[in-house]
């Protein structure tokens, strides 16, 4: 099976006055074409960072290593040119908030229009034609008028849906959404979630979706990747992360969505304490000091990445002894 | 649009009148036309009379601006004493002076400015940033006069066969060459420059750094432009945003007249008929240039407001 992408070994080293921060240390994964993969984490485990990696958009203090291939070209290699063809052609991204991602000087359109005229030989009318289609299919309403209107004169939803038709104007293989809905109300985050999936389903889209809301994954992902301090801790298929979870981590986070069902009065669930420092991380497993099940052993030894099901990956020195986590 | 501005316009006439009655009343107020005349005073009762007449001091000098008004409006601006001519004509002749030199210097400034802003925010913190900050630092801390005088004694002094470059305004507007004006401009409105985009850039830089980390850049990137297209087009039209305030003072300012750098290199404009003006006192004068100033003020404020509103559709005026 050939993957759409494959990361292989992704470090990526901010330069610091204090020194190295690790920001994502050897994170593999590989998605396959028309696939939902969700990478899920909470803030600071690295996941935004990877996405931002895989685009070459850090800045100068990021030192990237690894290997990421994309439709069979390594996007680490290749010079910032060729780079500047696959960002918004063959890469669509959209990011966490609608509301300073648009340029406020220019019209919806012309910034639509701008990434179908840069990558394609068309005149603009023909680039202005495709952005009123594309707002037509993220579902922006009277798009003919809109497009001519400023980002202030939207709404956040209707924001994040010009973002996602920027992002696909081109018709990319691979969109990577970075917390496209974090930002927005409960009743637009469905909306803007429809939109991707109809999108996803009328062009045939692979998507990386960034988050760290489980319970957005749930209805969404193929598969789910849960990453912690820079590390992948847990990858599997989404039934299997949310009903036969192996790795502790993963565990306090499903355990931290807070239950409709639950008794009034309950205290919602936290995982205590605070996520280590990536300048100089501890010995052992990184979230040891939050672990519930943590032993003597997991302070001294670092956890690999283990198999411990079909296509499930945990990095825990106990997920034999503990089995599913309920 | 059109209603803005003509709404603006009219605005602005309360506070021209109200600026001009207390610069009038101010100098009335401090200066006395009669203190020569009276010490030989039985001598020359003749011709303290006529004085008396003539600027009608023999009333109180919170009437006194509205003479000058009623003339004022009729395009009567008075005689300079000091100069010995009509107001009107100095204004209009040094005012062109002036002009001369503050658009190239305006305008080289402006350019300048926006070239070194770009150039410190993308390349943040590296040697040539530093070079240049620590220059605008200098040009910040220098004073005006303290500049203009290491120009001249430089270009114009101790290395004139470089580039014949003259220390002093010597011939005649009107009849000097091109050649011989360029000589002669060119240090003064080096000056200008100098001083000017030490200011400017570092706003600039500022600005610059704080739009080329933000969310939109950002989104500009992830489209795929070009590096250039990224910073020239969607970072630099925000990034004039805040420029255009400084830039609209910036040259108001130096239409007016720059009193240091004009006196410095005997540059027949209005700054150093301002001064001639003040020391005497020239009231006439001093009430001549200052409502130029004014009105020059109100016009590049409304110019700048103009441009946000076509920079910053976030701005209208409807």
């Amino acid at each position: 099976m050939t993957f759409l992408l494959d990361v292989k070994g992704l470090n990526v080293r901010f330069r610091t006055e204090f020194g190295l921060v690790h920001a994502v240390n050897e994170v593999s994964f590989s998605v396959s074409k028309g696939e939902t993969l969700a990478v899920v984490g909470e803030s600071g485990s690295g996941k935004s960072v990877t996405a931002l990696a895989l685009m070459r958009l850090l800045d100068r203090t990021a030192l990237i290593d690894g290997e990421a291939s994309f439709e069979g070209v390594n996007l680490f290699t290749m010079s910032e040119k060729e780079m500047q063809k696959i960002r918004g052609a063959r890469i669509g991204m959209i990011f966490q908030d609608p509301m300073t991602a648009l340029n406020p000087v220019f019209t919806v359109g012309d910034q639509i229009a701008e990434v179908v005229l840069i990558h394609r030989d068309c005149t603009k009318q023909e680039a202005k034609t495709r952005a009123i289609e594309m707002m037509g299919l993220v579902g922006i309403p009277d798009s003919r008028r809109r497009v001519d209107q400023y980002p202030h004169e939207f709404s956040g939803g209707m924001r994040q849906r010009a973002m996602i038709a920027m992002a696909i104007a081109n018709s990319p293989s691979l969109l990577i959404a970075d917390e496209p809905t974090t930002a927005l109300d409960v009743t637009v985050q469905a909306q803007v979630m429809e939109v991707i999936r109809s999108v996803q389903e009328s062009i045939g889209l692979t998507v990386m979706l960034i988050t760290h809301d489980l319970g957005l994954v749930a209805g969404f992902a193929d598969r789910i990747q849960v990453m912690y301090a820079g590390q992948l801790v847990e990858t599997a298929e989404r039934d299997r992360i949310f009903y036969e979870t192996r790795n502790p981590y993963t565990r306090a986070l499903l355990d931290s969505i807070p239950s409709q069902l639950g008794v009034p009065g309950t205290e919602l669930k936290t995982i205590g304490g605070n996520p280590p420092s990536l300048l100089s991380p501890p010995p052992g497993c990184l979230f040891q000091p939050r672990c519930v099940h943590a032993t003597e052993d997991c302070r001294m030894t670092r956890p690999e990445l283990k198999s411990v099901g079909q296509n499930h990956l945990s990095r825990c020195l106990r997920s034999s002894d503990l089995g599913v986590l309920r | 649009m059109l209603t803005y501005v003509i709404r603006r316009v009219l605005s602005t006439i309360p506070l021209l009148i109200g600026a001009m009655y207390l610069v009038h009343v101010g100098v009335s107020a401090t200066s006395d036309p009669l203190a020569s005349l009276r010490l030989c005073l039985p001598r020359c009762q003749e011709g303290y009379d006529r004085v008396v007449e003539i600027y009608e001091l023999d009333r109180s000098i919170w009437v006194r601006p509205f003479a000058w008004f009623g003339d004022a409006i009729r395009g009567d601006f008075g005689k300079s004493e000091a100069l010995g001519e009509p107001v009107g004509n100095v204004l209009l002749e040094r005012g062109l002076n002036t002009a001369m030199m503050a658009i190239p210097a305006f305008l080289i400034s402006a350019l300048l400015a926006v070239l070194l802003s770009v150039y410190s925010a993308r390349r943040q913190y590296s040697k040539t940033d530093y070079v240049l900050t620590g220059f605008s630092f200098l040009g910040l801390a220098l004073p005006t006069f303290f500049v203009g005088l290491v120009l001249q004694v430089f270009w114009g002094v101790w290395f004139p066969q470089w580039t014949g470059m003259k220390p002093f305004y010597t011939g005649s507007m009107r009849t000097g060459s091109v050649l011989e004006l360029l000589q002669s401009i060119t240090l003064p409105v080096l000056t200008l420059v100098i001083v000017s985009v030490a200011a400017e850039s570092r706003f600039g830089r500022a600005n610059m750094l704080e739009i080329i980390s933000s969310d939109y850049v950002r989104t500009a990137r992830a489209k795929g432009l070009s590096e250039s297209r990224v910073i020239w087009k969607h970072a630099l039209r925000n990034a004039m945003i805040p420029l255009v305030t400084l830039w609209a003072l910036d040259f108001a300012a130096l239409l007016s007249g720059s009193v240091i750098t004009e006196t410095i290199f005997s540059w027949p404009g209005l700054g150093p008929a301002f001064v001639i003006a003040l020391t005497k006192p020239d009231l006439d004068l001093v009430m001549g240039i200052t409502i130029l100033a004014a009105v020059i003020a109100i016009v590049f404020n409304l110019i700048a407001d103009l441009l946000y509103g076509w920079l910053d559709p976030r701005i209208r005026f409807d």
